[in-house]
């Protein structure tokens, strides 16, 4: 009986630790394709003098199932040197605010369907400003 | 002094435990040098028997508690999952992923709130077969991550469903100073208010 209960709490217990362990690493996933995406805004930013999309250009919407052949996937993919990854249930939000009171500045949004980090957030939001700063929310 | 129990007779012996005099022939010598009356020596030698039997049963006891500290495989087993079992608590308590260093609060930034709900319309028509939610509080928490005390934020932002256009996004309460912005699926536009403009 003691031998059943423990391999029973065991078992209880396994489930929420998967999907911690699952969060945490794909909450490290998103922080680490955030940074590399502020710092090929940021580049892209002094080469070009504009962020990706550009002012004149819509949001760039992709995700967990788009196809590699999409344009805006290729587009991120060509212009920012990052191919972000697809199918591991990530989306990914560009947009670009011409009309910010702080001037030009990019947002990206990475979301995911589950938690990813342990205050609670299922996405990571940052703003890139022209003048290379950069804003977690 | 006379014995006790022969009145005739010298006594030679007191007796260890009662003390009361004793003749040669009364005095018990149990131990070198220690004399007892009869009914002293009596209990004495039971004690001391008593004693020797009390003494087995406690190394009987010692001998049964050595065996039982013995570990067993169950031992180990059990050891084994509690700390596992300690471990993925902790884990699940305290291992998630910390969130960006330097998180600067949404109530601040009403434009990143409305590029942040486009997204989050966007990922629900994906991925809920086209459509879009009659209200935004529908997108929380699977496509728009807003904390419960942060879902009055959404007051910063207009939206309503567009039959023609899908949906319509602005700013509920934008700064005099600032162009309001419009979001639809088919794109972004931006709208100078009167009386100021950027």
């Amino acid at each position: 009986m003691v031998v059943i209960a423990i391999i029973g709490i065991l078992a209880v217990t396994a489930v929420p630790f998967y999907q911690t362990y699952r969060q945490r690493a794909y909450g490290a996933q998103a922080t680490n394709v955030a940074k590399q995406l502020v710092d090929a805004e940021i580049m892209r930013y002094l080469e070009k003098n504009t962020f990706v999309p550009n002012e004149t250009d819509g949001p760039i919407d992709i995700y967990s199932d788009t196809d590699p052949s999409d344009p805006g996937f290729r587009r991120i993919r060509d212009e920012l040197n990052v191919t972000v990854p697809l199918g591991n249930r990530f989306s990914y939000h560009f947009s670009n605010d011409p009309g910010d009171p702080e001037g030009k500045c990019v947002t990206i949004v990475i979301a995911a369907p589950f938690k990813l980090f342990s205050n609670g957030r299922w996405d990571v939001i940052v703003k890139i400003f022209h003048d290379g700063r950069f804003m977690y929310y | 002094m006379q014995c006790k129990n022969h009145p005739d007779r010298r006594a030679e012996h007191f007796c260890s435990s009662c003390r009361i005099p004793l003749c040669a022939d009364c005095a018990e010598e149990t131990k070198q040098g220690e004399y007892y009356c009869f009914k002293c020596a009596m209990l004495v030698s039971v004690s001391a028997v008593g004693t020797r039997i009390r003494g087995k049963r406690e190394k009987a006891a010692d001998h049964k508690a050595k065996e039982k500290k013995k570990r067993t495989p169950f031992h180990y087993f059990v050891a084994v999952s509690s700390v596992m079992i300690l471990v993925m608590w902790g884990v699940i308590l305290f291992g998630g992923q910390e969130a960006p260093a330097g998180t600067a609060d949404l109530a601040n930034q009403p434009r990143v709130l409305l590029f942040m709900v486009d997204g989050a319309l966007k990922r629900f028509a994906h991925y809920e077969g086209n459509r879009y939610p009659a209200q935004l509080t529908e997108l929380i928490p699977k496509y728009l991550s807003l904390r419960q005390e942060d879902i009055s934020l959404l007051d910063n932002v207009n939206y309503s469903r567009d039959p023609s256009l899908g949906y319509r996004l602005s700013l509920a309460k934008p700064k005099p100073s600032d162009m309001n912005i419009i979001i639809s699926p088919k794109g972004v536009r931006y709208e100078t208010l009167p009386g100021g403009g950027s």
